[in-house]
């Protein structure tokens, strides 16, 4: 990310302390990851520790150092979802694309990550990839929702 | 562009008169139910559908959207409705039947098999709304107008009534107002239950100018979505609420509080936010009152601890959301060290109902403790899934198998769990237990914000235990040593329990680790955790004794403790199942018995669920 798209994110949302979270997720959606790299772009930008921006940037789920495949799968595991079956769901796509929970396939297209509740508890189990969420999901049906998503 | 800015009541009867136009104009008009659970059941490919025969019938029909009407089991659900004639609402449409129902609507005709129920008009051979078994034990005020107004659509929010009560709520004293909430007795509908009146009260009361009202919308329990559906289905509901709640404390500034994983609600309540500064229903001297009042957003990004109060406050300011010892209660220092008042979307969403009908109407219904009604998201192990809203006292009976129509496939009902992870679990003896907050308090589990999630006889409660403390340890903020290594080592104990290696000794050690964490935790999230843990050991102790003596899973959830077989009496080898196996475990000659590799299995239940015939057993 260059500075003057850091700085249009930062125009956009303001330099308060409430806007923070939002900045860091602007980035986190436009590069897939908090890059190293641009976190300190914030903290210069706007006189913020760099350890301040660590410390968010591993407490929220939803931020990550490292980048993601090309289509993020998020793996609905809340309680309805559970009792559902969603861990079977999990293992089972785990098995097919070789990876570990949270992990990226060797041709980087896809990331498996579990997520606590999507909010779809009436169509469980549940799985999201990218905006596109998948509801009442088989095993027998990963294969073919997977080939959707090149 | 002319001035659309409302000053007086007068202009809103206005904006009134035009709303109603929308929502039964004098043309046809089919409305799809676009909310993020009937976009997933295909709702959008429904909603393209009719806009393209539409305009290839050069149809002379309005094509509009709407949110969830509740009903998620039936979605995607489609609304025709004929002027001077009826609402209808179809059921599990398909881009094909779409295409079929334009024709027919543009013919102004029926088809009455493809229908669910009737609204407002009765129609022959279709049953009205009322009568429908999911929606007749149910009250809608908090949610009436989830699913019949485009949730876009400020004016046909007015239409309904909306903001008509900001302008009687401006006119009256903030003391009044407070008065009213307290006197209806309405409680906080996110989980604690704290009445509603007395923290407006403590706020106003407090010292300092600045105040702040902050919406909750960071519903982070799984199994509940109830707030999804309001923000995503009536935002302006909980804008007015908001804006009555700020000028009865004294705000000036709001936040509206909402989660990362529901994008479609940010977009509506953006745009809720948008329109009502637009209409000039937020901003400066609103409806000429002299109050002033505005909306941020503040977005988490994914912590069930963001939920408690001071943890939410903390991630507002963008401070790593760790709870605070209180007091000092939010009321009397909270955002930036400013009297702070946060109340749950459903609570907010109540508030315009009470100003316009009054305490009495809404403390008419409930109990003894709790008045009104409250919206649950009833799902799980259950047939009508979906957002009920139901008056309090209302017993789980009446819950599961009247509004739910018990459990699919003949399977035995097992057990209700209430509340999340700071809930419990309620087993079939209590089912007559009228639902309110000191009942299921009563039984260990608490109401929480409203996920009722409902097992059967398929559902392990050891595993389903130990489901939640997995959860609990990964939500931890970690800053107290009761609830972080209180709920590590649970979670540790428990973990071996499913794997095989329990010992006679963990159950009582589960117990003292469980009012362990209970009692010393600092925040409601570590005093809450035990209680699924609490509530299976009490209801459930067979389950757990299975698990250690006997090495079994009663369920036939646990990996370690079963075997997938296959019983030659049903099977007919149609090698369903061998192609279903990952591992390449399952052998057998086609239309022959099958059989399971035990060694190459890794009990997946590939084959299980692939199976049409039910011959495959797990032991």
């Amino acid at each position: 990310m260059t500075k003057e798209e850091l700085n249009s994110i930062i125009e956009e949302r303001g330099t308060g302390a409430p806007p923070l979270v939002g900045i860091l997720q602007e980035i986190q959606k436009r590069e897939h990851c908090l890059p190293f790299r641009t976190l300190e772009m914030v903290a210069e930008r706007l006189a913020t520790p760099m350890s301040r921006l660590y410390s968010l940037a591993t407490f929220y789920k939803s931020f990550t150092l490292k980048p993601v495949g090309r289509h993020a799968i998020d793996v609905c595991l809340g309680t309805t979802c559970h009792v559902c079956g969603g861990r079977r769901i999990m293992d089972r796509l785990l098995l097919a694309l070789h990876v570990i929970e949270g992990g990226t396939t060797s041709d980087h297209r896809f990331t498996v990550t579990p997520v606590r509740c999507l909010g779809c508890c009436s169509i469980a189990p549940v799985i999201r990839i990218d905006s596109t969420v998948y509801g009442h999901v088989t095993q027998s049906q990963l294969a073919k929702i997977l080939e959707k998503h090149d | 562009m002319g001035d659309t800015k409302i000053r007086k009541p007068e202009d809103l009867e206005k904006l009134r008169a035009e709303g109603l136009k929308l929502i039964s104009p004098d043309r046809s008009k089919i409305t799809v139910g676009m909310a993020t659970c009937g976009i997933a059941q295909g709702a959008k490919e429904v909603f393209d559908a009719i806009n393209e025969e539409v305009s290839t019938l050069e149809a002379n029909i309005i094509v509009a959207r709407t949110a969830c009407i509740g009903y998620c089991q039936a979605e995607p659900i489609v609304e025709v409705y004929l002027p001077g004639k009826s609402r209808i609402l179809y059921h599990r449409v398909t881009p094909k039947k779409a295409r079929e129902l334009v024709s027919l609507t543009a013919r102004g005709e029926i088809k009455r098999e493809w229908t669910l129920y009737s609204i407002e008009s009765s129609v022959e051979g279709i049953p009205p709304m009322e009568e429908v078994p999911f929606y007749k034990k149910q009250v809608k005020i908090v949610t009436r107008n989830c699913g019949f107004i485009d949730p876009r659509s400020i004016t046909e929010y007015v239409a309904r009534g909306g903001y008509f009560v900001l302008a009687k709520a401006l006119g009256m004293k903030p003391e009044g107002l407070i008065d009213e909430i307290s006197r209806s007795g309405l409680r906080g509908r996110g989980g604690a239950g704290f009445l509603t009146g007395r923290k407006w009260a403590i706020a106003r009361n407090a010292k300092g100018n600045q105040k702040y009202m902050i919406c909750n919308g960071d519903e982070g329990d799984p199994g509940a979505y109830m707030d999804r559906g309001m923000m995503e289905g009536d935002p302006f509901a909980v804008l007015e609420g908001m804006t009555i709640a700020a000028y009865a404390i004294g705000a000036n500034q709001g936040y509206w509080y909402t989660r990362d994983e529901y994008p479609l609600a940010l977009e509506m309540i953006t745009n809720a936010i948008d329109n009502a500064k637009e209409y000039g229903l937020l901003g400066k001297d609103i409806l000429r009152s002299g109050f002033d009042f505005d909306v941020r957003i503040a977005r988490g990004a994914g912590a069930f601890v963001c939920g408690e109060e001071t943890a939410l406050i903390a991630s507002v300011e963008a401070r790593p959301p760790n709870p605070s010892p209180r007091p000092p209660y939010p009321a009397i220092s909270g955002l930036f060290s400013k009297p702070t008042v946060i109340n749950n979307v459903e609570t907010l969403a109540n508030i315009p109902q009470i100003i316009q009908n009054g305490a009495e109407w809404f403390s008419s219904r409930g109990t003894q403790s709790t008045k009104g009604t409250k919206v649950f998201s009833l799902v799980g192990k259950i047939k009508n899934n979906g957002l009920v809203e139901v008056p309090m006292g209302i017993s789980l009976r009446e819950m599961v198998f009247d509004i739910g129509g018990g459990i699919p496939g003949g399977a035995k009902f097992k057990a209700v769990q209430s509340g999340g992870p700071s809930g419990g679990l309620i087993p079939e003896e209590f089912i007559d237990t009228p639902v309110d907050y000191e009942h299921l308090e009563a039984l260990g589990a608490i109401m929480g914000s409203g996920g009722m999630i409902v097992t059967d006889e398929s559902t392990c409660m050891v595993d389903l235990t130990k489901f939640f403390f997995d959860f609990l340890k990964y939500e931890s903020c970690g800053k107290c040593a009761p609830c972080r290594e209180g709920i590590r080592q649970a979670h540790e104990i428990l973990e071996r329990i499913t794997k095989g290696e329990g010992k006679d000794i963990d159950i009582e050690t589960l117990d003292q680790v469980a009012h362990m964490v209970k009692d010393f935790s600092l925040c409601a999230l570590g005093g809450t955790a035990p209680n699924p843990l609490i509530t299976t050991l009490k209801y459930f102790r067979n389950e757990y004794l299975a698990h250690i003596k006997e090495k079994r899973c009663p369920a036939g959830v646990c990996k370690n403790l079963i075997t997938y077989k296959i019983d030659p009496e049903k099977c007919n080898g149609c090698h369903v199942c061998i192609r279903s196996c990952p591992q390449g475990a399952i052998t057998g000659e086609k239309k022959k018995v099958h059989s399971i590799d035990q060694e190459g299995c890794i009990k997946c239940g590939g084959c299980l669920e692939a199976c049409k015939f039910d011959a495959v057993i797990v032991e």
